[in-house]
């Protein structure tokens, strides 16, 4: 039987996992899918053409990220739905990107970093001390026990420049465990919430079932969130991280280690952190 | 306009419950005192206040311990029970069992069993059988060693700023020659249960609630200053001996004790109710605070209730400096230490 619509997904890391959980709330539409990368590279390389390719979908569901990249009018298309991409710091308030020279360092966690590791390489400290500073002490003068309900707040206020009102899900989210594997990436229940309500502003009414997508952020890189931290938001703790596409863990000496390892190849002076970790990782500078 | 229009939002349900994060739920809408990090905090009760205990000092509290074991080295202290409570008095799970306490540190009461033998032939106190894992070589032993405990226990009702008490049972087993309490059942761990000397009873709320008032009333006679929290353990029965369902009848004894602690609490105006039995076994948080047992209060649970004591009690709210500790001591699925718990020694022996 020919579905009733086509569906266009285009947004971060979660496009996948959203477009996965559109489909099942939406068995009369088919959902396709393009991540920002592919929309990126794909537009920019034919912009007439994809312009052309967004008029035959019924609907674009798009973050405004995408909008924003002023590569398609997507104005013109029969119905667009606006998807909040979501962001929250509350469990990993120790996760932070690091650049050189305008370019990504890379860690075992690829763009992941931990702001106490990279002060701790800036002032000089050797791994050993690094280690040390894994602590309630630390992470307080961090400010990264507030983070819970900072980040929130603003996920919040972003949801609501969105119009979605996710207050009831995020509880449920919050209830077990924790509901990101890092400041990006969430659990698919969050996106299957998500897509509950983008389904409704795309004029449809979800049908919903007990059945889930696989959860395939799950296969990417894992912070853990440290038992501190953890114990603050009522959920277990680890210190152990997950390599991204495989079942591997590493310990936090090993992280700090191969963290260390990669700021060596740069050394610290062209070594920083963006605007958005700034607060907290001036925070730990100043209790080292 | 009806009574309830402009009640503040914790008269409500969804206001102040199920439209809150798990983890900020918190029940306490007012205090009768605070508590400064300086103030003397003893504790004493069932398990779940061994959980209180340790997190105290864990945090930078004064928790108040008159019984030290400075005879022994620190690493064996914890192994001899010193420091589980504020003195050695392991689990006092019944009111009834504070009242004889209290009685016997001010030289008001004396019980008439005053050793048990174990098995292996040693002996031990009949009112903390657990707190010497060795036993004693004789009751002449057991009955020195009482007596410098209940010199501690008198230092401790008469010194200190606060005490948490902790409810946890209404069932116990009690001398038929003068009411002494045993907060194990003759012959579980020592001693022999003999039915013309021993006997069951289960504690309603007028005999809680009268235990309570006799205790305070005496503390604070000897200690005007005190202040006294009362919690309730939930902590559900591991063995009930009443011919019921064991939920069943932990259902009722968590209820006399919620309903005397209340009263108390009522009428006292230096009592207060801190509702961690509401924070663990509160519906909102869909049984989180539990262990897979669905008994033991896992660490979050108490987590959670001492960010809420904190919250409420404690004016200055900034963090005593948590001893720094490394991940090489605290290897992957760090633990805290094991609960001690006298009910547990049930279930050793018969399930």
């Amino acid at each position: 039987m020919r579905d009733l619509e086509r569906w266009m997904v285009i947004a971060n890391c979660q496009t996948q996992g959203l477009s996965n959980c559109l489909q099942l709330l939406n068995p009369g539409v088919t959902v396709e899918a393009s991540d920002i990368w592919h929309f990126q590279s794909q537009a920019t390389r034919d912009p007439a053409h994809w312009a052309a390719h967004m008029m035959s979908y019924d609907c674009i569901l798009l973050s405004d990220e995408i909008t924003a990249l002023g590569l398609v009018d997507f104005s013109a298309c029969p119905r667009v739905v606006r998807i909040p991409p979501i962001g929250f710091a509350g469990y990993h308030p120790d996760l932070c990107y690091v650049y050189a020279e305008g370019k990504g360092v890379q860690t075992p966690l690829d763009d992941y970093h931990s702001i106490v590791a990279f002060a701790a390489f800036k002032m000089g400290l050797t791994e050993a001390d690094a280690l040390a500073l894994y602590n309630a002490r630390m992470f307080e003068a961090g400010g990264y026990l507030d983070m819970w309900a900072i980040d929130k707040g603003h996920l919040f206020a972003h949801f609501d420049r969105y119009g979605y009102d996710m207050a009831a899900p995020f509880r449920q989210w919050a209830m077990r465990e924790s509901f990101m594997f890092t400041l990006n990436h969430p659990r698919i229940e969050c996106l299957y919430d998500l897509a509950r309500v983008a389904t409704t502003k795309a004029g449809r009414t979800p049908v919903d079932s007990p059945a889930r997508p696989h959860d395939n952020l799950r296969n990417a890189q894992i912070f853990p969130v440290y038992p501190e931290i953890a114990e603050a938001c009522g959920v277990e703790g680890s210190t152990l991280f997950k390599v991204a596409g495989q079942y591997r863990l590493l310990s936090l000496q090993e992280f700090v280690h191969a963290s260390f390892e990669a700021y060596r190849g740069y050394g610290a002076d062209v070594l920083d952190t963006t605007e958005q970790f700034k607060g907290r990782y001036n925070a730990i500078l100043a209790a080292i | 306009m009806n009574p309830y229009t402009n009640l503040p939002d914790h008269h409500f349900w969804r206001r102040s419950v199920s439209n809150v994060d798990r983890r900020d739920f918190n029940p306490v809408t007012a205090t009768r005192f605070t508590i400064s990090r300086e103030a003397r905090i003893a504790t004493a009760g069932s398990c779940f206040a061994q959980h209180i205990s340790r997190k105290l000092s864990g945090i930078g509290f004064n928790y108040f311990v008159t019984e030290r074991g400075t005879h022994l080295p620190e690493a064996e202290r914890a192994a001899q029970n010193y420091g589980v409570f504020s003195a050695r008095f392991g689990n006092i799970y019944t009111t009834r069992q504070l009242r004889h306490l209290f009685d016997a540190a001010f030289g008001r009461w004396a019980p008439a069993e005053q050793a048990w033998q174990r098995p292996d032939g040693r002996w031990v106190d009949p009112y903390r059988p657990q707190v010497e894992p060795a036993g004693y070589a004789n009751p002449d032993a057991v009955l020195q060693a009482r007596q410098a405990h209940l010199h501690c226990v008198r230092t401790m009702f008469e010194q200190c700023d606060v005490f948490v008490f902790t409810l946890g049972l209404t069932e116990g087993w009690f001398s038929r020659v003068d009411g002494a309490v045993f907060p194990l059942a003759p012959g579980v761990v020592a001693g022999q249960y003999d039915e013309g000397k021993h006997g069951f009873t289960n504690f309603g709320v007028a005999e809680v609630e009268d235990d309570l008032r006799y205790v305070l009333g005496l503390l604070k006679g000897i200690n005007p200053g005190v202040k006294v929290l009362l919690t309730v353990s939930p902590v559900p029965l591991l063995a009930t001996y009443e011919n019921r369902n064991v939920l069943v009848a932990t259902t009722y004894s968590k209820s006399v004790l919620r309903v005397a602690a209340e009263t108390i609490m009522r009428e006292t105006p230096w009592v207060d109710y801190f509702p961690s039995y509401e924070i663990i076994t509160g519906s909102y948080n869909g049984g989180a605070y539990y262990e897979a047992d669905a008994r033991e209060v896992n660490h979050l649970g108490v987590a959670h209730a001492m960010r809420a004591f904190l919250e409420n009690y404690v004016p200055d709210r900034r963090r005593a400096a948590a001893p720094a500790s490394s991940p090489a001591a605290r290897p992957e699925g760090y633990n805290p230490g094991k609960v001690v718990c006298d009910e547990e020694a049930i279930a050793q022996i018969t399930f």
